[in-house]
């Protein structure tokens, strides 16, 4: 979606046209689902965060300025959601898991796939996959935040230094031994799928 | 090569656009952080169900036209009452303008003020409408205050003057 085609959605689901919000859950719906299920590795829980995300998106976005980027302005909205969710879970770590096994003791690609018709079953429930949330989940937290962020919302360095309270130099050192790590993790040479 | 922090501020600033000269570390660093994009931001993207979606947006939508009724529903009376106060404020004044109080707020018929409620778009709005009504009927009673007080001592002085002048005209002629 180029970036005209972007105002024009926006302008339409400004104007409280239904369409448009649903155009653009569409076009960031997987950025923003993969977000919260790698975030809170459970898909119930990136369910809930996706339909509260909407509600926001719904509610706040005549506050969206054109001028800014669409998707890091979402994305900063998602990123404060993880983050009172984790600190929730921190609070509370009987009711919630942020752990790659649930209760069940099943792998997070093993339940993407057997969740059914939530995720595309046959994707997530490939090895890479499940090589990819157990390396995210070796990954400290605010580490994990930065990748993520980075590589799916492309939030910039420098919004991630002011998300985080960090030099920009941190943030970048950050996110560069978390791409090294992930890549150990999952074996250096078939990366992801 | 690790390279420390002062160094990824310098990779972070070119891949930002500035101009910096990158070492060959540097610059390796940068490509490698660019690579990571391709590499991953598909690969950590899970798309979610269509009706999962739907269900998201039509639950919204409807929760906040719920709101927006219900913050409708409770503002209108809020509305009537601030229309009141400015009316009683507007009529106090009027019935005090030959004491030399300026009427500076026209009350505004409790039907209109609650179209304007009716016609906000938006929770933004209805709360913005909110704060200034509140903040003119405060302003208006405040400024009510301030006159009446004003009036009196004008009162008060006009009559100690009035008492000195009378006195000195009664005083005897021998004195």
């Amino acid at each position: 979606m180029d970036q005209l085609q972007l105002l024009e959605i926006v302008a339409a689901a400004k104007a409280g046209d239904a369409k448009g919000y649903k155009a653009l859950l569409e076009e960031y719906g997987p950025r923003l689902f993969g977000y919260f299920v790698r975030s809170t590795g459970n898909i119930h829980d990136a369910e809930d965060l996706l339909g509260e995300l909407t509600f926001r998106l719904v509610r706040r976005l005549k506050t969206y300025d054109e001028r800014g980027r669409f998707d890091q302005w979402l994305f900063r909205i998602a990123a404060n959601m993880v983050r009172d969710r984790i600190r929730r879970i921190r609070a509370a770590p009987a009711t919630l898991s942020m752990s790659v096994e649930d209760q069940s003791d099943r792998p997070l690609a093993d339940r993407l796939a057997a969740d059914g018709p939530s995720a595309d079953g046959a994707l997530l429930a490939s090895e890479a996959q499940e090589r990819l949330a157990v390396a995210l989940e070796q990954l400290d937290e605010t580490t994990r935040q930065m990748v993520l962020l980075r590589y799916l919302g492309e939030v910039s360095f420098k919004e991630l230094a002011q998300l985080f309270q960090c030099p920009l130099g941190t943030a970048l050192a950050r996110v560069h031994r978390g791409l090294k790590a992930l890549r150990q993790h999952m074996g250096a040479d078939d990366g992801p799928q | 090569m690790d390279l420390n922090d002062r160094q990824y501020e310098r990779v972070g600033r070119f891949l930002a656009g500035e101009t910096v000269e990158l070492t060959d570390a540097e610059r390796a660093a940068a490509e490698d952080l660019r690579r990571g994009e391709a590499e991953f931001s598909t690969a950590l993207q899970v798309s979610p169900d269509q009706a999962v979606l739907d269900l998201a947006l039509q639950k919204a939508m409807r929760t906040l036209n719920e709101r927006r009724r219900r913050h409708i529903l409770f503002l209108r009376p809020v509305a009537a009452a601030a229309a009141i106060i400015l009316a009683v404020a507007g009529w106090h004044f009027m019935t005090q303008a030959d004491r030399s109080v300026a009427i500076v707020v026209e009350p505004l018929p409790v039907a209109e003020v609650a179209d304007v409620y009716a016609l906000g778009e938006s929770d933004m709005d209805l709360d913005l409408i909110a704060t200034e009504l509140a903040d003119l009927s405060s302003e208006v009673l405040m400024q009510h205050e301030t006159d009446r007080i004003e009036t009196e001592m004008d009162d008060l002085q006009h009559r100690v003057s009035s008492f000195w002048l009378e006195a000195a005209d009664e005083w005897p002629d021998e004195i």
